[in-house]
């Protein structure tokens, strides 16, 4: 009856190891706000973020964090959460995935976005959109593989997480990482060798979702469960997926 | 009023018989526990706090020790403050700090043995070795 | 909505020396901590939602009973986020999703914010409003015409436990009733009279460095208990085993070992880890023979109780159970057998509570690194000078007393006992009136038909609440109380690994005409004084503000209250944990022996089995055992009418085995019927193999009858309605896992 949690791992890989010099493990995320900002070196950051699943409960504090943050209008998600549940019984897994925008350094949805300046990757590699210049085509919503664009109803223009831009400016982690109680996200500059996320990613194994769609995603995991409903399992093999926004389908 | 002696004794049978958590004093003094418990907190544990900082809470003694203790009526063998457990419960005692004192004041009428009883019982059933041990809070 | 725009590059200075000041209580060094690298980078518009932070205002959650250290942010009077205090050591910056689900809270348009008299009949859902005025006076009435007929006595007073219910008690105690209902046999008395009969209290857990972690049905990791659910996290990454006992998969045994436990039979399981902790000689003999009695006893009683025994009465493999005691005791005396919360299952719950112990004992994981410990609060607030309460004051009207049940907490009452006083008549003399503070009798206790019939036994229910929750609706009167973020409490000090003073205080102003509890009962005392007299008048009594109160709990302590309103909490030096004064000797445990006793003497001399003797479990063939529990988002049945938190699980669902659902050919997501003896719900199907096929589980606090609850209304079934009111037989403490039902297609 026990169950190892690590049975299946498709499509993982090693990611951006020996990227840190420091060699010592880092125990725990950073929980002072600005910490993680306040340790940029001159040169200019890459903020990316890494979410331990190991830590995660599921317990949506991001979900609603992210929602009060952002105003984010109801039935439209910044921030979720994906519940997978798999396996007969007694031998069930139960796993989490906090999702959100992966801040791709290759974005197909700002490849394929028709204007100019309505969305881009800031210097510091946030993907953001311009509210104003947006016309509403829809098109990066289709063509973000992770499903992390939607329409926003209140401003007719496409929207996704932006890593709390406005907290970052004031020296605060985004909502979903301050709120998370058992401190499974970790915030941070990727250019910064000694920044706790860098430390985490060198003393690690990470994996990001989808790399095979080549976006480079600056969203890291430890732990993920990968499977989504599209992969190959016995069929007889029970696998549910759920999230708060109603709709089972994993991209 | 009866004398101290009587009540000695049957404070004594009454531990004897174990039976103080039901009614010790059916017979003659029916104790009101919630009274000693108000007095205990309000004018014993308050002084004990005042001067020593240290707090004398029923849990702190199991029954049989709170039965010697009072059976004994020895309050203070340093000569510090008064000898007896039964001066500070009289209603001179009482009188003495009404003014400062809302617990002596509203029970002043109540005779020294009757709140004796009070008290013994709320210290009794509140020991740590009870059934329901009692902090000071 | 209209963006607030915030300055380029330079947030308002407001803001800013805000996050200063938090900056610096957390020691986060002198680096400028909003360095500004939107001027290096590209021009950006402001997003749409952008909105400027304005104050922040430190205060405490009440979205459970945790009480986490919050940081509110406040733009012109409106509360726009709520963030954790990354000081607050018991919550190191985290809030769940209630807590951030705050603000819907305190602006959901379900709110009652005045007074409400009901014009219809009882539940019909037909008010008008009233002013505070007339409230008063009708309240005061209905009191006085009671207290008239039956006496101070006739009234009851059912609170739910918060800071503020101190205020609530004295006012009964004050009026002169003996009758009241706190929360405890809804939740952990039966853990408690447990415990205590075996070591005189339960312990806190060192879960951060315990190497083996047993939990019977605790489920930390969705029914938060700060600092626990971090501390087992962190205690996992550690290298800690975790082996959850429940019938159900719950996201805590997720994390460890999940044993599937047949329902009921838990003891059977710990009754046979000690035989194999005896017999194998692996438990601890120091500790045993240092702070123990009755082990002689022990052992011989556990003899019968093998590893085979056990495997046939919970479904766990003999082998499991050896390889169990085997790791604990490899393990010892770093291991938590951790005592759980809410133990209102099964009705023989105290004596399989003190199994726990017993075995934290065997194993001598107690008061050192990794164990179990007891940790008593070391910041120690001054008290209020209250007048004295009325000492004239007849015995309870329902027999909750030391004759009845003797190892209770007799001034909390115990529900299930006091509903059938009520209803059978065997009550000493008549209750008629019933004062309810934010206490959903309906909601919280099996059996709501039954009540329901109670609350029609009553001339008069009033109900202080917040909203209109499914026994606020059954009232005759509501009295809208203010939100936690609109209101200063009595001071908060946990005790526990954490110590601190935090504070509770006004971020906003109150929504419509919401009183404080205080302020409501100051009204209602003085229409009460203006009908009789009573020993001591209200108007003396509650003649004080909630600052004078706190200025009260301060006395003592070296910070005053206006440091504690901008620091929002203080910290006492000298934190962490002093070990090893009981397994010394040199601090006795609180029971008649002063050590842990296998044989308790408070279970003897009451007539209870001294050791705890396992009963074989009855099922009904056919039906299945339904079990209640949490998710993470939801509180009790406290706010699932909350848009934000009902958007993340609008309806609950019964929880069925794959191979149950195939039998009955139920589909998942489809509705069923679930009928137990006692009542009948429709609800959704969700087929899953986190549970087992003779168990079916509901979560609480959905089904409501109020109307009020536009979100919630119709939606899911209440597990309430199901349940039969058994209760653990020494605490009183409801038993909801005692229920069995039928699950039919619809």
């Amino acid at each position: 009856m026990t169950h190892p949690t690590s049975k299946l791992r498709p499509q993982r890989r090693e990611f951006l190891k020996g990227l840190g010099a420091a060699s010592a493990a880092v125990a725990g995320a950073t929980t002072l706000p600005g910490k993680a900002l306040a340790t940029v070196s001159e040169k200019k950051p890459r903020y990316g973020m890494l979410i331990d699943t190991r830590r995660c409960v599921g317990c949506h504090a991001c979900s609603v964090s992210c929602r009060a943050e952002n105003k984010v209008p109801m039935k439209k998600h910044r921030s979720w959460v994906e519940s997978l549940e798999r396996g007969t019984f007694p031998d069930v897994t139960l796993n989490f995935v906090p999702r959100l925008c992966n801040q791709c350094s290759e974005p197909p949805c700002v490849a394929i976005c028709p204007e100019e300046n309505a969305t881009y990757i800031r210097d510091d590699g946030i993907v953001v959109i311009d509210p104003e210049t947006c016309v509403g085509c829809k098109r990066c919503v289709r063509a973000c593989p992770y499903n992390a664009r939607f329409m926003n109803p209140d401003t007719g223009a496409a929207d996704k997480c932006d890593f709390c831009i406005d907290r970052l400016t004031q020296g605060m982690e985004p909502a979903c990482v301050a709120s998370c109680f058992n401190k499974a996200r970790i915030f941070g500059d990727l250019n910064d060798p000694d920044s706790a996320i860098s430390r985490m990613i060198a003393t690690n194994t990470v994996s990001v979702l989808h790399p095979d769609e080549g976006t480079k995603p600056n969203v890291f995991y430890i732990g993920l469960d990968e499977v989504d409903e599209n992969d190959i399992r016995p069929p007889e093999q029970y696998l549910r997926i759920t999230t708060q926004r109603k709709q089972n389908l994993r991209r | 009023m009866r004398s101290s002696k009587l009540i000695l004794a049957g404070l004594t049978l009454a531990a004897l018989l174990f039976t103080v958590v039901g009614d010790a004093f059916a017979a003659d003094i029916k104790a009101n526990k919630k009274r000693g418990q108000v007095y205990f907190r309000m004018v014993c544990t308050a002084c004990h706090v005042d001067m020593s900082g240290t707090t004398i809470p029923p849990a702190g003694r199991t029954m049989a020790e709170w039965r010697t203790y009072l059976d004994a009526d020895k309050h203070d063998v340093s000569g510090k403050s008064n000898p007896s457990v039964r001066y500070y419960l009289s209603q001179a005692y009482r009188d003495s700090i009404k003014d400062q004192n809302k617990a002596a004041k509203k029970f002043l009428s109540v005779p020294g043995e009757q709140l004796y009883a009070d008290v013994y019982q709320f210290a009794v059933t509140g020991a740590k070795d009870s059934d329901t041990p009692a902090t000071c809070n | 909505m209209k963006p607030d725009l915030p300055k380029q590059g330079a947030p308002s200075g407001l803001s800013r020396r805000g996050f200063l000041t938090l900056c610096a209580g957390a020691g986060a060094g002198a680096a400028m901590p909003w360095r500004s690298f939107r001027a290096a980078s590209r021009e950006l518009k402001v997003p749409a939602h952008s909105w400027s932070r304005g104050e922040v205002i430190p205060s405490t959650c009440n979205m459970c009973v945790n009480r986490c250290g919050i940081q509110c942010h406040v733009v012109d009077g409106v509360l726009e986020k709520i963030d954790g205090d990354s000081r607050n050591p018991k919550t190191a910056g985290g809030t769940c999703a209630k807590g951030q689900a705050g603000i819907m809270a305190l602006y959901d348009p379900d709110r009652i914010t005045h007074p409400l008299i009901r014009v219809g009949n009882r539940g019909e859902g037909k008010w008008r409003r009233a002013s505070w005025e007339e409230a008063f006076e009708y309240t005061a009435d209905h009191i006085d015409k009671i207290i008239e007929k039956h006496g101070p006595e006739g009234l009851l007073f059912s609170s739910c436990t918060d800071l503020t219910e101190v205020f609530f008690i004295k006012f009964g105690k004050y009026l002169g009733t003996p009758n009241f209902a706190r929360h405890a046999t809804l939740c952990l008395a039966s853990r408690n009279v447990g415990y205590f009969a075996t070591m005189g209290g339960v312990p806190d857990a060192d879960l951060v460095n315990a190497k083996y972690i047993l939990m019977f049905g605790a489920n930390r990791m969705e029914s938060f208990e700060l600092p626990h659910n971090r501390d087992l996290i962190t205690g996992l990454q550690n290298g800690a085993r975790l082996v959850v006992v429940d019938p159900r998969m719950t996201v805590t045994a997720s994390k460890g070992e999940w044993l599937p436990i047949r329902p009921r039979t838990d003891m059977a399981l710990t009754l046979a880890l000690m035989h194999v902790l005896i017999k194998e000689d692996l438990y601890d003999r120091e500790f045993v023979a240092g702070v123990t009695t009755g082990f002689e006893e022990l052992k011989a009683h556990v003899k019968q109780y093998t590893p085979e025994w056990a495997e046939k009465e919970t479904g766990i493999p003999a082998r499991t159970i050896v390889r169990m005691a085997r790791e604990m005791a490899a393990a010892a005396p770093a291991v938590v057998v951790y005592p759980g919360r809410r133990s209102s299952w099964y009705t023989n719950d105290a004596q399989f509570r003190r199994t726990l112990p017993m075995l934290m004992a065997l194993l001598g994981a107690f008061d050192t690194r990794g164990a179990s410990f007891f940790n008593a609060g070391k910041v120690k607030p001054g008290s209020f000078d209250w007048e004295l309460e009325p000492v004239e004051v007849p015995p309870r009207f329902d027999g909750f007393d030391e004759e009845k049940f003797p190892l209770a907490h007799h001034e909390d009452g115990g529900y299930i006992n006091l509903r059938d006083s009520i209803l059978n008549g065997t009550g000493k003399y008549p209750v008629k009136g019933w004062m309810l503070y934010k206490q959903n009798t309906l909601a919280s206790v099996a059996d709501s038909a039954k009540t329901m019939r109670m609350m029609e036994t009553m001339d008069f229910i009033c109900a202080i609440d917040i909203q209109p929750s499914q026994t606020a609706w059954m009232a005759d009167i509501i009295l809208p109380e203010t939100l936690y973020l609109e209101r200063l409490d009595p001071l908060w000090t946990p005790s526990g690994t954490t110590q601190y003073v935090g504070i509770r205080q006004p971020v906003v102003k109150p929504q419509g005409e919401a009183r404080t509890l205080l302020e409501i009962l100051q009204g209602l005392g003085a229409a009460l004084d203006k009908r009789r007299e009573f020993e001591t008048p209200f108007s003396e009594v509650f003649n004080f503000t909630m600052e004078d109160y706190v200025d009260a709990q301060l006395k003592k302590l070296p910070v005053d209250r206006a440091t504690l309103a901008k620091e929002g909490l203080w910290i006492p030096p000298g934190q962490g944990l002093e070990l090893g004064a009981y397994r010394s000797g040199s601090k006795q445990f609180k029971t008649p022996s002063g050590k842990i006793e296998f044989v308790s003497e408070r279970f003897r001399r009451n007539g209870y089995d001294p050791l705890p003797v396992y009963e074989p479990v009855i099922e009904e063939p056919g039906r299945q055992r339904l079990v209640t529990g949490r998710y993470a988002w939801f509180t009790h049945a406290s706010n699932q009418n909350n848009i934000w938190l009902n958007a993340l699980h609008p309806e609950n669902e019964v929880w069925i085995n794959p191979d149950l659902a195939k039998e009955k050919k139920i589909e998942d997501g489809e509705y069923v019927k679930v009928r137990s003896p006692v009542g009948e719900i429709r609800i959704m199907a969700y087929v899953t193999p986190r549970i087992r096929k003779d168990t079916v589980f509901i979560t609480h606090g959905f089904g409501t009858n109020s109307t009020g609850q536009t979100t919630l209304y119709g939606k899911g079934g209440a597990d309430q309605v199901l349940m039969q009111d058994r209760a653990d037989t020494i605490s009183n403490n409801q038993a909801l896992h005692e229920t069995f039902v039928e699950i039919v297609m619809l």
